[in-house]
């Protein structure tokens, strides 16, 4: 990512990212000594608890996180250097690099779990409000959720239009991007490796922004007995971090204050999203669903900035719809859903690669709606949202229909028997069987009896 | 519920499977356009889910709600019930439109920790 020639754009003395304050909602922090100097932990809040006190009770458990904002924290504002003796190496001991080392972070608690289990999108939406009342720069978003809503939307607005960068996990092991990452106005970033190769796991999709390092990633770490450590991790929590550190290069390279004189602060993260996107390195082999590629942090902050910008960029977040269009619960809300959808977490990169076209979704949609494709938009504006909630949350559920919008394979005998032209016709869906089963799947599910009459043809 | 008690609820469990992490329902979204739109959405909430329900305004849009249960102990909604009363608060006069928040939880397969200080997060 070419972080240490970025380095070397700041004068000696002078700390990359100094001046930088970078919000970060989280499981909270830990005086880790790789973090700790550079916490502003007076200006945080626990939402969890609802109090100030953000510190990570390293609860553990069944998709807890305990230790997860101390890891993701230190990949963005670790100092340079060793903080401790980590590892017993002697001269050489572990230590963690920030992306950002002169920065300062805001931790900010919103659950003990990056997954968001047992309640937390509120919780984010008010950490990000809080984030942006105490005038970060930065908000880095290393958790998730798999289906929209407008409060949530509506903090990341309220965000940008004070000139924050808002970045996300584009999430792993599952076939979206999850939200807020999937929103425009927030910077969603997949997960490359090492070998400048993509992350197996890493979600994908039309709404990644960016890639970054996001397997094996050296970063702070809390043992199971609360000491300690420097280890390595893995997932798109990290990768988001390592863009949210540039961001903070590039503010602290610039100057926020004279961005802001020069553009207005709102205008901010719509000229760093599109420097970022506009320097990227190719990735190795990658298929679409990473964005523009691999970030440059050296060429971002090397990269002129724009003239004119108060005419020519819009700024999504004040556009006057109501709901984007993959919230709506439309066509576009299932193409994001399953515009990748490779079985979790069995993925290949065969299976990732492949991309569902309109037609196909539109006409497993109608039929299991019981409608004609000229009147489903009618219906999807009617139950369209919960039906991608229910398929959205439920893995078994996800999984039976986006099996409905592979390709069929030709079996053998039919391949043999059938002409050329004849077999490339076949190719196209598979049977409507599994749109069966999935409309069987609802009329048993929790499912509101709006969404039951239209699945079953009596409404 | 609450994120406390639902983590509680978590940790008892022996398999951590994603399959029982389940979407959690937190409250509503609701708009109410124009001058007075708190008190009908209000008048709104109190008709479609009864009392004991919160209204104030969130972001810097005034005609935007959140609607939250006052005691954070209070019992949930599932996720039909919430679909259903979304649809009831749709109808309702005065309002331009509501929506569920849940939170879903999507990320990490089975086994997403590894050994030692590999996570997967």
């Amino acid at each position: 990512m070419k972080v240490p020639e970025a380095w070397k754009r700041f004068a000696a003395g002078r700390e990359p990212g100094e001046g930088g304050v970078v919000g970060h909602p989280d499981t909270g922090y830990t005086r880790h000594p790789e973090i700790t100097s550079r916490l502003l932990t007076d200006k945080g809040f626990d939402f969890v608890n609802n109090d100030s006190d953000a510190r990570d009770e390293l609860k553990r458990g069944f998709l807890l996180f305990p230790g997860h904002g101390t890891g993701t924290s230190s990949v963005i504002v670790s100092p340079q250097g060793a903080q401790t003796n980590f590892g017993n190496l002697g001269a050489n001991p572990l230590a963690v690099w920030g992306v950002a080392p002169g920065a300062k972070l805001i931790p900010v608690r919103v659950s003990t779990s990056v997954v968001l289990v047992g309640g937390g999108v509120l919780n984010l939406a008010r950490a990000i409000e809080h984030a942006a009342d105490k005038n970060v720069h930065v908000i880095s978003i290393s958790m998730g959720t798999g289906f929209p809503n407008s409060r949530l939307l509506k903090a990341v607005q309220y965000a940008q239009k004070r000139g924050v960068i808002v970045l996300a996990a584009a999430g792993n092991y599952v076939g979206f991007v999850v939200w807020p990452a999937a929103y425009d106005e927030v910077i969603a970033v997949a997960a490359s490796n090492a070998r400048n190769k993509t992350w197996l796991h890493s979600s994908r999709g039309g709404a990644v922004d960016v890639t970054a390092p996001g397997e094996s990633v050296w970063c702070a770490g809390v043992e199971d007995n609360g000491g300690f450590s420097v280890g390595r991790g893995s997932g798109t929590s990290f990768a988001v971090a390592t863009v949210a550190g540039v961001a903070a290069l590039w503010l602290s390279h610039h100057g926020r204050a004279k961005l802001a004189k020069r553009y207005g602060a709102e205008k901010i993260p719509v000229i760093f999203n599109q420097i970022l996107r506009d320097n990227c390195d190719p990735l190795a082999g990658a298929g679409p669903g990473f964005g523009r590629g691999l970030v440059n942090a050296d060429r971002v902050l090397a990269a002129p900035l724009p003239d004119g910008v108060r005419a020519l960029v819009p700024t999504p977040a004040f556009a006057l719809r109501e709901l984007p269009a993959i919230d709506a619960g439309g066509l576009a809300t299932f193409r994001h859903l399953f515009e990748s959808p490779a079985a979790q977490p069995r993925r290949t990169r065969a299976a990732a690669a492949a991309t569902v076209s309109d037609a196909v979704l539109r006409a497993r949609l109608a039929e299991l709606l019981g409608v004609t494709e000229e009147e489903l938009p009618a219906r999807l504006r009617e139950v369209g949202q919960e039906l991608a909630f229910h398929l959205a949350s439920d893995p078994d559920l996800y999984n039976a229909f986006a099996a409905t919008l592979a390709p069929k394979r030709p079996r053998a005998a039919e391949k043999k028997a059938a002409p050329k032209r004849v077999a490339t016709r076949a190719a196209v869906t598979t049977a409507p069987a599994g749109v069966e089963s999935v409309r069987g799947a609802l009329l048993t599910k929790d499912t509101s009896a709006a969404l039951k009459a239209k699945v079953s043809g009596v409404g | 519920m609450p994120p406390a008690e639902a983590n509680a609820m978590n940790e008892q469990r022996d398999q951590p499977d994603l399959k029982d992490a389940r979407p959690v329902f937190e409250g509503f979204v609701v708009k109410a356009l124009g001058r007075g739109g708190k008190t009908r959405a209000r008048q709104a909430v109190t008709r479609v889910l009864g009392a004991g329900w919160t209204v104030r305004t969130f972001g810097d849009d005034e005609s935007d709600f959140e609607v939250t249960r006052r005691e954070r102990k209070g019992a949930t909604l599932t996720a039909r019930r919430a679909w259903e009363k979304t649809y009831a608060l749709r109808a309702q006069p005065g309002l331009t439109y509501a929506e569920p928040i849940f939170t879903v939880p999507v990320s990490g397969p089975p086994g997403f920790r590894a050994e030692g200080l590999e996570q997967t997060v």
